[in-house]
């Protein structure tokens, strides 16, 4: 066991943080206000091209870093401290290059990739439906094929970076007659495949553009499916450990940007003849705030880590999902409060700390559903209908 | 980053896993009804040695097993989830080998690490006072040197093995003016120089209950003293960091016991036409005591690690305490709940896990005081007084 980072990743933690300091941590307020358009998106994905971003965990034969996923969320959280729907955009968008350098035929790794790589090209995975949330395998869009193509209909929803992707990857349906083993998951490239998408606007991740989006007959070259009919739920399962843990960065990300946050505040402001850090209940928020931090961070890393050994628990998975995401949240509203009233002022980013964190706990399986998972795992018994 | 225990640890703790469930579990009721004798309890002392307890972490070419610390932890882990009792018990002994290895003289080390290393001898920490708790400055047990012999006046309170201790090592003051400045550590051997103890009734740890023990005029010869004279409280502080990871290490194996008691009788005890654990309640409950108890583990395997490597430790070692005893009460009161009546009857392992648990937020800083020592690093401010 070993609890010390390696000189690699610390010395790109250092280099990350310097650049989102810089670069990014001075336009995150004011572009936060609302979803970014399709071309501010684009301008910041090939901004942060250069440093890894896009294609830090694609392997090297592909044009990748090769970044194990526990040194790729080290970067991650850097940016996630300063912009936490930023590093949702990214975040989202990389599930490109890990799904198609994984998955994808070598004419589908050879024409996406470079383009997702250098920021020309963002993704976005649509799963979700209206009838079709926790309960996934209930979803109904559809992708009948037709000679060379696959014809599909339905509509998406909650579909992050839905308004801005250019290409899209989709759970479909292309067997009525089984559920889970009926789905399979296919790109749909909007240029050649258009789909119409529209914007959700939400309380928090802002900056996130996120849409429902519509397929209407959409037309799509069969040779864009990814891995064979019938294993589309299970394919995407596969990333599930990724998936949940960078879910844990994001939400560690902006537990950690609430302490700094935080501490400063309690150091500056005075009342009683004192600054309020020398108060005992604001030393307790503090203290609690940075022990659950503490703790989210390390199973964070845990799932990481072990992802890279070849697969961690599902267990461990929604452990750290479902912990990091709620601590987030209280971590965040904790760091309003100390703020006062500058907390709910939208001149202070605290008050976007706590929006944002607030939305953590519901995309890659609410809480609940993962404390379901875990209940399941531990007793044997299944208590989801 | 690494998060896996080696083989080895993983051995050391399977083989303690397995001799406690066998050996040890079966025989706790009895114990805690009775209470332990002196020699009760360096029976089972002597029975836990092989496994690694006891000399844990002494070096070998003193007589101990040379293990790291955080191999040791693991170690009281397992010994608290079979006898939250039991654990603190040999925690407390195995202090006094550990100080003695570390400040001993060498003719300290030849008559007194033996009897320890083989459990001839029991040892107890005797630090807080009547009035002297959090607030460690005002020490009023004194050591007052007299020709070859220090005399010794005070009362402790709260002493962990303090009724059966054959060896009590003590923090007295050698020099009232200088405050903690003039505070030594002491040996005294209850036989050569005797002292008062009366037993303390406490709600958990009843096999081993806590002593109160009056020193009136008690002669201790000089040769006693363990370490500088005036550098009591700093020595003490050296080893403070590892005693509260080990004691957090103490309650995440009494969260564990209450997760396993809790998951086998969620499974058997049907209600409604099926087991309890079919309902979504009684699954987030053991979802929750689960997240917690790892998010716990982690917490406290690293300030250990870092004690291992030599490297600065209290902060995390607060956060470890803090939070793994403040979770243990919460995860053993599900227990009781699961449990229902069944929890709350003597003849079920459960209340006496909440019982144990409920002990640890207190001893080795309180949770509050941690809160406050977090955040005086954090916010640069004190807020004790």
């Amino acid at each position: 066991m070993d609890f010390e980072l390696s000189e690699e990743q610390k010395s790109l933690r250092s280099n990350a943080k310097k650049f989102v300091e810089n670069e990014i941590a001075p336009i995150a307020d004011k572009l936060d206000k609302e979803p970014l358009s399709y071309e501010m998106a684009h301008k910041l994905l090939k901004r942060l091209a250069p440093l890894g971003y896009l294609n830090g965990i694609t392997p090297r034969e592909y044009g990748g870093q090769g970044l194990s996923f526990l040194t790729y969320g080290i970067m991650l959280e850097e940016l996630a401290r300063v912009w936490n729907s930023l590093a949702v955009v990214v975040l989202d968008s990389l599930f490109g290059p890990i799904y198609i350098s994984r998955m994808g035929t070598d004419d589908q790794k050879r024409k996406f990739l470079p383009l997702l790589h250098s920021g020309e090209y963002i993704y976005a995975f649509a799963l979700t439906e209206s009838d079709a949330g926790s309960d996934l395998a209930n979803l109904r869009t559809t992708a009948i094929l037709n000679g060379d193509n696959y014809i599909i209909n339905g509509t998406k929803i909650w579909i992050s970076n839905g308004t801005i992707a250019d290409l899209l990857m989709a759970l479909v349906r292309t067997d009525r007659d089984k559920a889970e083993k009926g789905t399979s998951v296919i790109l749909v490239e909007k240029k050649i495949s258009p789909f119409t998408a529209k914007q959700i606007p939400k309380m928090g991740f802002r900056a996130l553009p996120c849409a429902e989006i519509s397929f209407h007959d959409c037309v799509v070259p069969k040779q864009n499916l990814l891995g064979d009919e019938g294993i589309g739920y299970k394919q995407m399962l596969i990333n599930i450990g990724s998936m949940r843990g960078y879910a844990g960065i994001i939400a560690v990300g902006v537990a950690q940007a609430s302490i700094d946050a935080a501490v400063k505040y309690a150091k500056g402001r005075y009342q009683f003849g004192k600054p309020i850090g020398g108060f005992q209940l604001i030393q307790e928020m503090i203290a609690d705030m940075v022990i659950q931090t503490e703790a989210a961070r390390l199973l964070t890393y845990r799932t990481l880590s072990r992802l890279e050994k070849g697969s961690v628990p599902a267990i461990e998975t929604s452990i750290t999902k479902a912990y990091t995401t709620e601590v987030a949240a209280d971590v965040a509203s904790k760091a309003l409060q100390i703020h006062g009233a500058y907390g709910i002022s939208e001149e202070y980013p605290v008050e976007r700390y706590f929006r944002d964190a607030r939305s953590g706990t519901l995309p890659e399986a609410t809480t609940q559903i993962h404390k379901l998972l875990i209940a399941r795992e531990i007793l044997g018994i299944g208590a989801f209908r | 980053m690494d998060f896996e225990l080696s083989e080895e640890q993983k051995l050391l703790r399977s083989n303690a896993h397995k001799f406690l469930q066998k050996e040890i579990f079966p025989i706790v009721p009895e114990y805690e009804r009775k209470g332990l004798s002196n020699e009760e309890a360096r029976k089972l002392l002597k029975k836990l040695i092989p496994l690694g307890y006891v000399g844990s972490t002494i070096p070998r070419r003193e007589g101990g097993h040379g293990l790291s610390v955080l191999s040791y932890g693991l170690l009281v882990e397992e010994l608290a989830s079979v006898w939250g009792a039991f654990a603190p018990l040999e925690l407390d002994h195995w202090f006094g080998a550990f100080n003695i290895s570390h400040y001993g003289t060498e003719p300290q080390k030849q008559k007194f690490l033996p009897p320890l290393l083989s459990g001839d001898m029991i040892h107890a920490f005797a630090l807080t006072e009547p009035d002297v708790g959090s607030n460690l400055a005002n020490l009023r047990t004194t050591a007052i040197i007299d020709r070859d012999k220090y005399v010794v006046n005070g009362t402790k309170v709260w002493i962990g093995n303090g009724v059966i201790a054959d060896l009590v090592m003590v923090l007295v003051l050698t020099d009232p003016a200088k405050g903690t400045k003039g505070t030594s550590l002491i040996l005294v051997e209850k036989e050569r120089s005797p002292f008062g103890v009366r037993p303390l009734n406490m709600i958990g740890v009843q096999a081993c209950p806590l002593g109160e023990l009056h020193f009136e005029k008690c002669n201790v010869p000089q040769e006693n003293l363990l370490g500088e004279k005036g550098a009591g409280y700093k020595q003490i502080l050296i080893s403070v960091g590892t005693m509260r990871a080990l004691v957090g290490l103490l309650s995440v194996g009494i969260a564990q016991a209450s997760i396993n008691a809790a998951t086998k009788y969620a499974k058997e005890r049907f209600q409604f036409g099926k087991a309890i654990g079919s309902f979504q309640l009684i699954q987030e409950m053991i979802a929750d005591m689960y997240i917690e108890t790892e998010a716990a583990r982690f917490l406290c395997y690293r300030p250990l690690d870092l004690a291992d490597k030599g490297q600065r430790h209290l902060i995390e070692a607060s956060a470890a305490k803090a939070y793994a005893t403040e979770i243990a009460v919460s995860v053993a009161s599900k227990a009781v709940q699961i449990h229902g009546a069944y929890g709350l009857s003597k003849e079920y392992p459960v209340e006496r896990y909440f019982r144990d648990a409920r002990i640890n937020t207190v001893p080795d800083g309180t949770t509050q005081i941690h809160k406050l020592i977090i955040g005086r690093e954090l916010l640069g401010i004190a807020a004790f007084s």
